[in-house]
């Protein structure tokens, strides 16, 4: 008996260590901020938060790494369910559906008094994403990106190809692609990261809406638009590709890249966040230009890509913490030093100036490329992007479309169609629960 | 004659010597491209040679996902829940065996439920449970969920019902209290066993992945397993020197424990349990 | 069987209530209410608890994803059972001779138990990398090929396969190594002088005595392949590409807290309760009836 005692007392005292270890002190304002910036991103995230810290002794950022986007997101939903979610997270422009549902997340521009922000400073592009139909902006706006075209300018010049001068249509990519491989340069012409991603942004580049009610800007999406006409002609265009070697398909997200810089494919589209990532990495000289347009559509524009912060809801005193941080993330300076360490576009006009001013862009021209792509773009529902819930499940059904057409298990028809049914379903079953 | 048997002798060195070769290929070639840095890691075509960047990949590895929290909690948690295991299993079967009382078949039972009901199968309520506690990214959930052991509780029971009968009619007449047997006599029998179980829990501890990966969220209650996990997700080019650093660092505690315990293992636990 | 008994009568109950305890807390009750809430579905905030009856259960076997997800579990546990029990059962009689160093053989080819999944998986993902991976280098260099898992689906699955069935080797090994020592000496040797080959002996005695060990080991590779191998899938493929790796966790676990479906996966979860039922259920029946062998 005496025993069966001592034994719960060393546990309870084991316990009661743990909980010692659990809770943190608390004597400032305490923001916690799970992002998703890993890899070459970390050190600058780190470097703000620091820099945040030491200029505001009233607050403590606490930012944590939590994963992926999709990851980030789940874990602030089931957080936030049981009560306690962060301050701050970090998440992806196919989780603002989602977010904008949400009953925990306050929109940023009810944060902010009136004429705190310039927000005439913030790229329209950018605006135009994150403002829900009722004309508000959810969330900060902080990493952007959009697609661009990556190629190997050592690979142009072996095949004979003038490196100054890349594909910019899809009928230049296919000749160019048919040259570095017919003169043996490489085996395959290009990759695609983030293929779906392309499949999206490849829409709104020729002004087709990705899903209904103006893509989902007007009023609540209902149905995917991706197995129409231009979505077939999109996809055409690529099983062809992938047919003649031309494209290789290299996965779903970041994977593609390894092919591109181990010099197997010549050109990779991506992200723009991955420019210094890429340039560093590469044993060659790196070229970037607009994303390739299939000559039959308008021209449109591509969307953003990347990230928005949102704040959940707490106590004033945290809520306006958070604010604080987020407004300072994206001020001029920082948006700057951002845009220097990762490649990802200035998101406001005075960072621009101050770019140029600094000679930044004629130093590095490859940095402009993608912020021109976004600032030529027409403004139309089809370049603000397609919102619709669960649209990372989308994409995922879409995933599976393209890896069916490139294996050979479905025509590109049969698979798109099927894509939108499963989808569509998806979207009823969310629209249904709200 | 001797001399085929000398032939067929080598060749058995080798075929084993070959065997070894591509069981541990996976790990001596994570072990070479963790000392490369990126760039050495897109080599064409890939060879086997070392890197000269060992220390720096190592150090990277560890400040990225802070690895040394990772692996305290790692320990703390693989610890504290095969400790308790074995505690009460020696208690389950300490009852089961040595007393009789109503309702020790449906405790038995109970005990065997644990076999059938892993994570998976009950994963959304249990979550739902751990926030009810307020429990969600603590220790606590990473513990308790996991201190009933069927596997444990039926080891100790077939060990404990070897013990001759002789033995515990001898430790009543001398007045000697149950708990003073099972301390005085039966847990120094069992050492084999407490040391095969530990090793079996500590390992199967320090490997989950899935529940940790749901019910934490901040750095400072995150395992060395999810670690790996988010050294592979950089949001970019794999950085597999760094991952495999990662890797090789969360690998070398639970290998430790093998190798001091793998006699008493097989010793204690595959014996008793594989017939 | 021991029949002698200490007399107290509140003791046993306190050395087992510890046990009891957490089985009910957080073994029974949540169980309890995965079977419950599996008649419901709700939205992805937690809201809107509606009572659907069989809904989740019929919308399971009636999605081609989930009888996909099914079949290629089966397929891959059966892989990783079969394709790891016969390596393993080959390296314990290759680690059962009378050899110099024999200790440290052992140790060579049991260390891969102490491996989690997850380590497996981020192993095997590099040495069958697109770009970089030794294998993929090799396979080129003698086939032509240039083999990619990342479109490759089925490839994808072979390297989940051979990732998952590696890791459990050493486990293996550890068993059949002492299910082989534990044969008598005498019947070997009788067979020996009887004139039987060493294949003869070897599939006519020793297979035939270690039945309960493969039949233990049988179960205990399908539960392993179905519910630890979770990590390798979630770090190496996520499930990829399209879904010719979603194995029925890694389904349960994207339907639970990626997708917030907590009705379907709920299903999920009682359906594989379900699996193992059955598995346990063969695990006594055979196991029983092995030991008449052994």
């Amino acid at each position: 008996m005496k025993k069966i005692l001592s034994i719960v007392f060393v546990f309870t005292l084991i316990f009661s260590l743990m909980f010692v270890f659990n809770t943190a002190k608390a004597e400032e304002v305490e923001v916690t901020w799970w992002h998703a910036m890993s890899g070459g991103r970390l050190e600058p995230v780190k470097q703000l938060v620091e820099e945040f810290n030491q200029s505001h002794p009233d607050i403590t950022v606490n930012a944590t790494f939590t994963g992926s986007y999709q990851e980030t997101l789940n874990k602030a939903i089931t957080a936030a369910q049981a009560g306690n979610p962060p301050n701050i997270i970090q998440t992806y422009e196919v989780g603002t559906q989602m977010m904008w549902d949400s009953p925990y997340v306050v929109p940023i521009e009810d944060l902010a008094e009136p004429g705190e922000v310039d927000w005439g400073d913030y790229l329209s592009v950018v605006r135009r994403y994150y403002t829900n139909p009722e004309g508000k902006l959810v969330s900060m706006p902080f990493n952007s990106s959009t697609a661009i075209l990556y190629y190997n300018k050592d690979m142009f010049k072996e095949a004979g190809l003038d490196p100054l001068n890349p594909p910019s249509t899809y009928a230049e990519l296919e000749n160019m692609g048919r040259q570095l491989i017919d003169t043996e340069t490489v085996e395959k012409a290009i990759t695609f990261g983030w293929p779906t991603w392309v499949f999206e942004q490849t829409h709104y580049w020729t002004d087709n809406n990705y899903v209904n009610n103006g893509n989902g800007r007007e009023k609540r999406a209902t149905e995917v638009l991706f197995n129409q006409e231009p979505g077939m002609k999109i996809m055409q265009t690529w099983a062809d590709w992938e047919e003649n070697d031309i494209l290789i398909y290299g996965g779903r997200e970041y994977e593609p890249d390894a092919a591109f810089i181990s010099q197997n494919t010549a050109m990779l589209v991506q992200s723009t966040s991955h420019l210094k990532d890429v340039i560093e990495t590469a044993p060659f000289e790196v070229g970037t230009t607009f994303l390739p347009r299939p000559e039959w559509g308008n021209r449109g524009g591509t969307t953003i890509g990347g990230a928005s912060l949102y704040i959940f809801k707490d106590d004033q005193e945290k809520m306006d913490a958070a604010w604080k941080f987020v407004k300072w993330l994206s001020n001029t300076d920082n948006a700057v030093f951002w845009h220097k360490e990762t490649g990802y576009f200035p998101i406001r006009y005075s960072a621009l100036t101050k770019l140029m001013n600094q000679g930044w862009f004629s130093e590095h021209p490859s940095y402009l490329t993608a912020f021109i792509q976004v600032l030529t773009a027409k403004e139309s529902n089809a370049t603000s992007g397609a919102i619709v819930g669960r649209f990372p499940q989308i994409r995922d059904i879409v995933d599976g479309a393209v890896t069916s057409i490139f294996g050979g298990q479905a025509t590109v028809e049969e698979a798109l169609n099927n894509a939108a049914e499963e989808a569509n379903q998806v979207i009823e079953q969310y629209n249904e629960s709200q | 004659m001797a001399n085929r048997k000398k032939h067929k002798r080598i060749l058995l060195h080798i075929t084993i010597w070959i065997s070894i070769l591509i069981i541990c290929l996976p790990l001596i070639y994570a072990v070479i491209i963790s000392t490369r840095d990126l760039q050495g890691t897109f080599v064409s075509p890939p060879n086997l040679k070392f890197g000269s960047k060992a220390i720096e990949t190592y150090k990277k590895a560890w400040t990225t996902v802070n690895m040394g929290r990772l692996l305290i909690n790692s320990g703390i948690v693989a610890i504290t829940t095969s400790v308790v295991k074995i505690i009460l299993a020696i208690m389950a079967a300490f009852a089961v065996v040595f007393f009789d009382f109503r309702g020790k078949y449906v405790a038995f039972a109970a005990v065997f439920l644990t076999q059938l009901l892993p994570v998976p199968v009950k994963i959304v309520p249990t979550f739902e449970l751990m926030k009810a506690f307020n429990w969600v990214d603590s220790y606590y959930a990473l513990t308790f969920p996991y201190f009933a052991t069927a596997t444990g509780t039926f080891l100790f029971r077939q060990f404990f019902l070897t013990v001759p009968n002789d033995l515990v009619d001898a430790a009543r007449i001398d007045g000697c209290s149950p708990m003073t047997f099972l301390r005085k006599v039966l847990i120094p029998l069992s050492w084999n066993n407490i040391g095969a179980l530990f090793l079996v829990e500590f390992v199967y501890m320090w490997n989950r992945y899935l529940w940790p990966l749901i019910i934490t969220n901040s750095e400072e209650m995150r395992v060395a397993q999810i670690g790996i996990k988010m050294l592979m997700t950089t949001g970019s080019i794999n950085q597999w020197n760094i991952i495999m650093a990662g890797a090789i660092i969360t690998l070398i505690p639970p290998l430790i424990v093998l190798l001091i315990l793998q006699k008493t293992f097989i010793e204690g636990f595959v014996m008793r349990t594989g017939k | 069987m021991n029949e002698s008994y200490f007399k107290e009568k509140i003791l046993p109950y306190l050395l087992v209530l510890p046990s009891v305890l957490v089985i009910i807390i957080f073994l029974v009750y949540p169980f309890y209410e995965a079977f419950k809430l599996s008649f419901f579905q709700g939205g992805a905030w937690g809201t809107n608890q509606i009572f659907v009856g069989l809904e989740n259960y019929i919308n399971l076997f009636s999605s081609p994803k989930y009888l996909a997800s099914l079949g290629r579990t089966l397929l891959f546990a059966s892989l990783v059972t079969f394709i790891g029990l016969a390596i393993s059962l080959g390296l314990a009689v290759l680690l059962n001779q009378k050899i110099k160093g024999r200790l440290f053989y052992r140790t060579a080819i049991i260390w891969p138990y102490a491996l989690s999944a997850v380590i497996a998986g981020v192993l095997w993902a590099l040495l069958f990398d697109p770009s970089i991976g030794l294998i993929t280098y090799v396979v080129k260099v003698l086939t032509g090929i240039r083999i990619n898992w990342r479109t490759n689906g089925n490839l994808a699955f072979v390297i989940i396969t051979i990732a998952a069935a590696w890791r459990n080797i050493g486990y293996n090994v550890i068993f059949f190594m002492s299910a082989l020592q534990n044969i008598p000496k005498q019947v070997l040797e009788s067979a020996e002088i009887d004139g039987a080959s060493s294949f003869q002996s070897f599939f006519r005695i020793s297979i035939p005595l270690i039945t309960p060990t493969m039949f233990f080991l049988l179960i205990m590779n399908y539960l392993y392949a179905f519910f630890r191998t979770f990590g390798l899938v979630d770090v190496a493929t996520q499930g990829g590409p399209g879904t010719s790796t979603e194995i029925l966790t890694y389904k349960l676990y994207k339907d639970a807290f990626v997708f917030f479906d907590a009705g379907s996966a709920n299903a999920q979860s009682v359906l594989l309760f379900a699996f193992i039922v059955g598995f346990t259920y063969l695990q006594f029946k055979y196991t029983q009836r092995g030991v008449f062998y052994g």
